[in-house]
């Protein structure tokens, strides 16, 4: 009886997410992404090099390969796609209904949990198919489905469970609903990285139990065959004149696998305060209102620095004079300083260190800033609709046209308030970096419009960002990645480019639904 | 002053929301009544420039909203049936914002409609903790903001208690003196005491427009009460329409409507505005 409610809830679950078009174009966009890892060796660049030589694309190095580049992605991008399911159900006003239900709770996180995980697979499933039809393409010896299956098992599983395991936490217990538990998991995503030097510089590899990405694993498993230090992982371009290398087809050691299944079981952890934190829809603690305000820290932030909201009064004061878009983009951004106290406090640091801090700091301030722009700023082309005020706001003068063009206006004004005085500063010390800043906020921007208005969630842009920054911070070379001058590696072209992006991006995003 | 051609809005080839409506409608309250799924939702939708009629046209003074819509946006109150407030934004917040998207410049006008409203004292209060009544006093402010010429206003009176729901439709009625309000509902009782006007909307299409006295007038004689046991009471709802049915003691009161004499003893009744609204859509459903 039990496991026949729990199946039924995960296969309903599983069908609502995939008969969504959001799921088609992820599962396209999953299919694309796998075939783009896999560059074709004629082309100059491979999947994986050792000392600048190539690694033959046989089917234990395609599916190690794939795994890899598949498990960090899976972990990020399958949490925020996993999560939100409660609060939708809240949205929907099914909350009360299931909450009211005989249906026990810890059933129904079960089920969720197990439709997670389905969804999940059904994700790593065309990603393998994907892999496996590239193979045949450009592989370089016999498809061999089982070596293909035993890699996404160990790499792939334990972190498919861990990132459901961490959604359903995450959505079933309130403290961890909405923006700041989507910033916790990207740090919990982003220590699991954190952990790879310790594999990779250490005398001996060593696969880590709490690593559910399986970085550690596929480093692990490849250090008894080729040289870890000097090895590139990714597109990586190789010297052709040097001899391929070739894995062989079974590279899971025993010790490897076992502490993958350790994996599996630790990945279960998180699943389990969720069964006993389970909210239940109970109105006193998903309700937004007061008492649960005061149970959020940034909530809790925001209270006490709520008198610092007044100084919005003059944004909007200047709003109602200033005509048409200006007026109506300056309301929005009072509307998003007054909605966000701290985001003020934050903002008056920013303008102090600006201009008390030597020229050399001013590129990590500019980071911080940017990071804390880009968060305010995500949910501003779905906070309409979020809130229920979609109809309102498209019925004044513009529009609903409008109100899309006047929100990326207020994003970029945000981002001028934010990092405006750093900029002028740059602009004498390194006019480069300045102009880098201000095309990578309008192309941000820009982002954070279209992929607002295509999802009608914060969340899209707000985990590529992160991402973004993420990737940014770390790669110190390559201009393209340096988005907003942080590095100081921007180039004309790559600002160009950029601002060519934030273009494009604009445009389809007013094109969308238009 | 508003006036609609031929307005037909389907959606895909299955569903036509609204089908060749015309209307031509002045200063005053006017209620937009018909059940759910009549059409008025999106009907209110295409006045408030929200949606575009798959044909014919709306004019505002002579001009197509479809091709300008800031000709009436500029002079339009809109108070959707479902909407909600920003969190962590006072009711004085929520009003600057609005006041700004409409181009209102005067921020006493802000003050004063909070007072209209009764929602003065509140005015620092963070809106998300409205009761659905204050909710709705609040989102009329908002609709008021640019001293609007028409005011759409969907289901205004949904999931109100009874003061709310009187205090509101006051409200509603002052408004009508100089302008035009459109109050869409499936409740009666909301409009019938303020409403000059009645448009009365089946199935997407428009069946009846006028005041609700005609409307009344049109009934009489077609309304019956009559006291019946419950055998004849399975008889009388076969063949008649019964409008409402209270038992008393071994017998049924029934109120009926019908063109002609129900059941021996029947008497005929004065009919409420409710009762001529089901008549008449039960002799439009025999017509057709």
């Amino acid at each position: 009886m039990i496991s026949e409610v729990i199946r039924t809830l995960a296969l309903l679950e599983a069908r609502v997410r995939l008969r969504r078009t959001s799921t088609l174009v992820t599962l396209l966009a999953v299919m694309a992404l796998s075939w783009l890892i896999i560059p074709d060796p004629a082309g100059g660049q491979t999947l994986m090099s050792v000392h600048g030589a190539r690694v033959r694309y046989t089917s234990s190095m395609l599916a190690l390969g794939s795994t890899a580049q598949a498990s960090l992605l899976f972990a990020l991008g399958g949490f925020y796609l996993l999560r939100g399911r409660m609060a939708e159900d809240q949205r929907a006003g099914l909350g009360g209904v299931i909450g009211a239900s005989m249906l026990g709770g810890r059933f129904f996180v079960l089920g969720r949990w197990c439709g997670g995980v389905l969804y999940l697979l059904a994700l790593i499933g065309a990603a393998m198919a994907t892999v496996l039809v590239c193979h045949l393409v450009r592989g370089e010896g016999p498809v061999e489905p089982l070596v293909y299956l035993s890699a996404y098992v160990i790499v792939l599983g334990p972190m498919a469970l861990f990132t459901a395991s961490c959604a359903v936490l995450w959505d079933s217990w309130a403290p961890l609903m909405g923006k700041r538990g989507d910033l916790l998991y990207f740090i919990v995503w982003v220590g699991q990285m954190a952990m790879l030097p310790a594999v990779t510089e250490g005398p001996v590899a060593t696969t880590i139990p709490v690593d559910f990405t399986g970085m550690s694993a596929v480093v692990s498993a490849l250090s008894a065959h080729v040289d870890i230090h000097h090895m590139s992982l990714g597109i990586a371009d190789f010297d052709p004149a040097l001899a391929p290398l070739t894995l062989p087809a079974s590279v899971w050691r025993a010790d490897i696998v076992a502490v993958r299944a350790l994996s599996a079981v630790l990945a279960l952890l998180p699943l389990w305060p969720a069964l006993y934190l389970f909210h239940r829809f109970s109105p006193d603690r998903v309700k937004p209102g007061r008492t649960r305000a005061r149970r959020s820290p940034l909530a809790l932030l925001n209270g006490w620095l709520r008198p610092l909201a007044r100084l919005t009064q003059p944004l909007f004061a200047l709003a109602t004079r200033l005509p048409g878009i200006a007026g109506q983009a300056l309301a929005d951004v009072a509307l998003t300083l007054s909605t966000t106290s701290s985001a003020i406090a934050l903002l008056l640091a920013a303008q102090v260190l600006a201009m008390v801090l030597p020229a050399q700091m001013l590129a990590p301030l500019v980071l911080a800033c940017v990071a804390v722009w880009g968060v305010l700023v995500s949910d501003l082309p779905a906070r309409d609709g979020d809130a229920g005020c979609a109809m309102l706001g498209a019925a004044v003068p513009g529009g609903a046209a409008r109100r899309y063009w006047r929100q990326l206006a207020a994003a970029v004004t945000l981002g001028l308030m934010f990092t405006g005085v750093a900029a002028l500063r740059l602009t004498v010390h390194a006019p480069l970096r300045a102009l880098a800043l201000l095309s990578g906020l309008f192309a941000l921007a820009a982002f954070a419009s279209m992929l607002g208005r295509l999802s009608g969630s914060a969340r899209t842009f707000l985990v590529l960002f992160l991402l973004g920054l993420y990737v940014g911070v770390q790669v110190h070379t390559v201009a393209m990645a340096d988005v907003v001058g942080f590095h100081g590696t921007a180039t004309l072209a790559s600002v160009s480019a950029w601002s060519l992006m934030g273009i494009a991006a604009a445009w389809g995003g007013h094109l969308w639904k238009r | 002053m508003l006036e609609l051609q031929n307005v037909t809005k389907s959606f895909g080839k299955q569903l036509t929301a609204v089908a060749d409506l015309s209307l031509r409608l002045q200063p005053g309250v006017v209620g937009l009544i018909g059940h759910n799924g009549a059409g008025k939702t999106t009907l209110m939708q295409m006045i408030a420039t929200l949606t575009t009629p798959s044909s014919g046209r709306i004019l505002f003074d002579g001009i197509d909203i479809a091709k300008k819509p800031d000709a009436i946006r500029t002079r339009l109150g809109y108070l959707p049936q479902d909407f909600g407030v920003y969190r962590n934004v006072s009711a004085l917040e929520f009003m600057q914002y609005f006041a700004a998207l409409k181009g209102v410049r005067d921020p006493a006008r802000i003050r004063r409609l909070l007072e209209l409203v009764n929602l003065h004292d509140q005015a620092k209060r963070m809106a998300s903790t409205f009761s659905g009544g204050m909710l709705r006093r609040l989102g009329i402010a908002q609709a008021l903001l640019n001293d609007p010429d028409i005011l759409v206003v969907d289901e205004p009176t949904a999931g109100l208690d009874p003061e709310e729901r009187l205090r509101f439709r006051n409200l509603l009625a002052e408004l009508g003196f100089n302008k035009l309000v459109l109050i869409s509902t499936h409740i009666v009782s909301d409009v019938e005491t303020i409403a000059g006007q009645l448009a009365i909307m089946k199935s997407g299409r428009l069946i009846a427009c006028d005041t609700p006295g005609a409307i009344l007038g049109r009934a009489r004689g077609q309304v019956w009460s009559a006291s019946v046991d419950a055998a004849g009471y399975d008889a009388l709802r076969a063949t008649t329409h019964v409008l409402q049915a209270l038992r008393q003691g071994e017998r049924i009161a029934l109120r009926i409507a019908h063109p002609s004499l129900p059941c021996p003893g029947a008497q005929l009744a004065e009919p409420s505005l409710e009762e001529a609204l089901m008549a008449h859509r039960y002799a439009v459903r025999e017509a057709a």
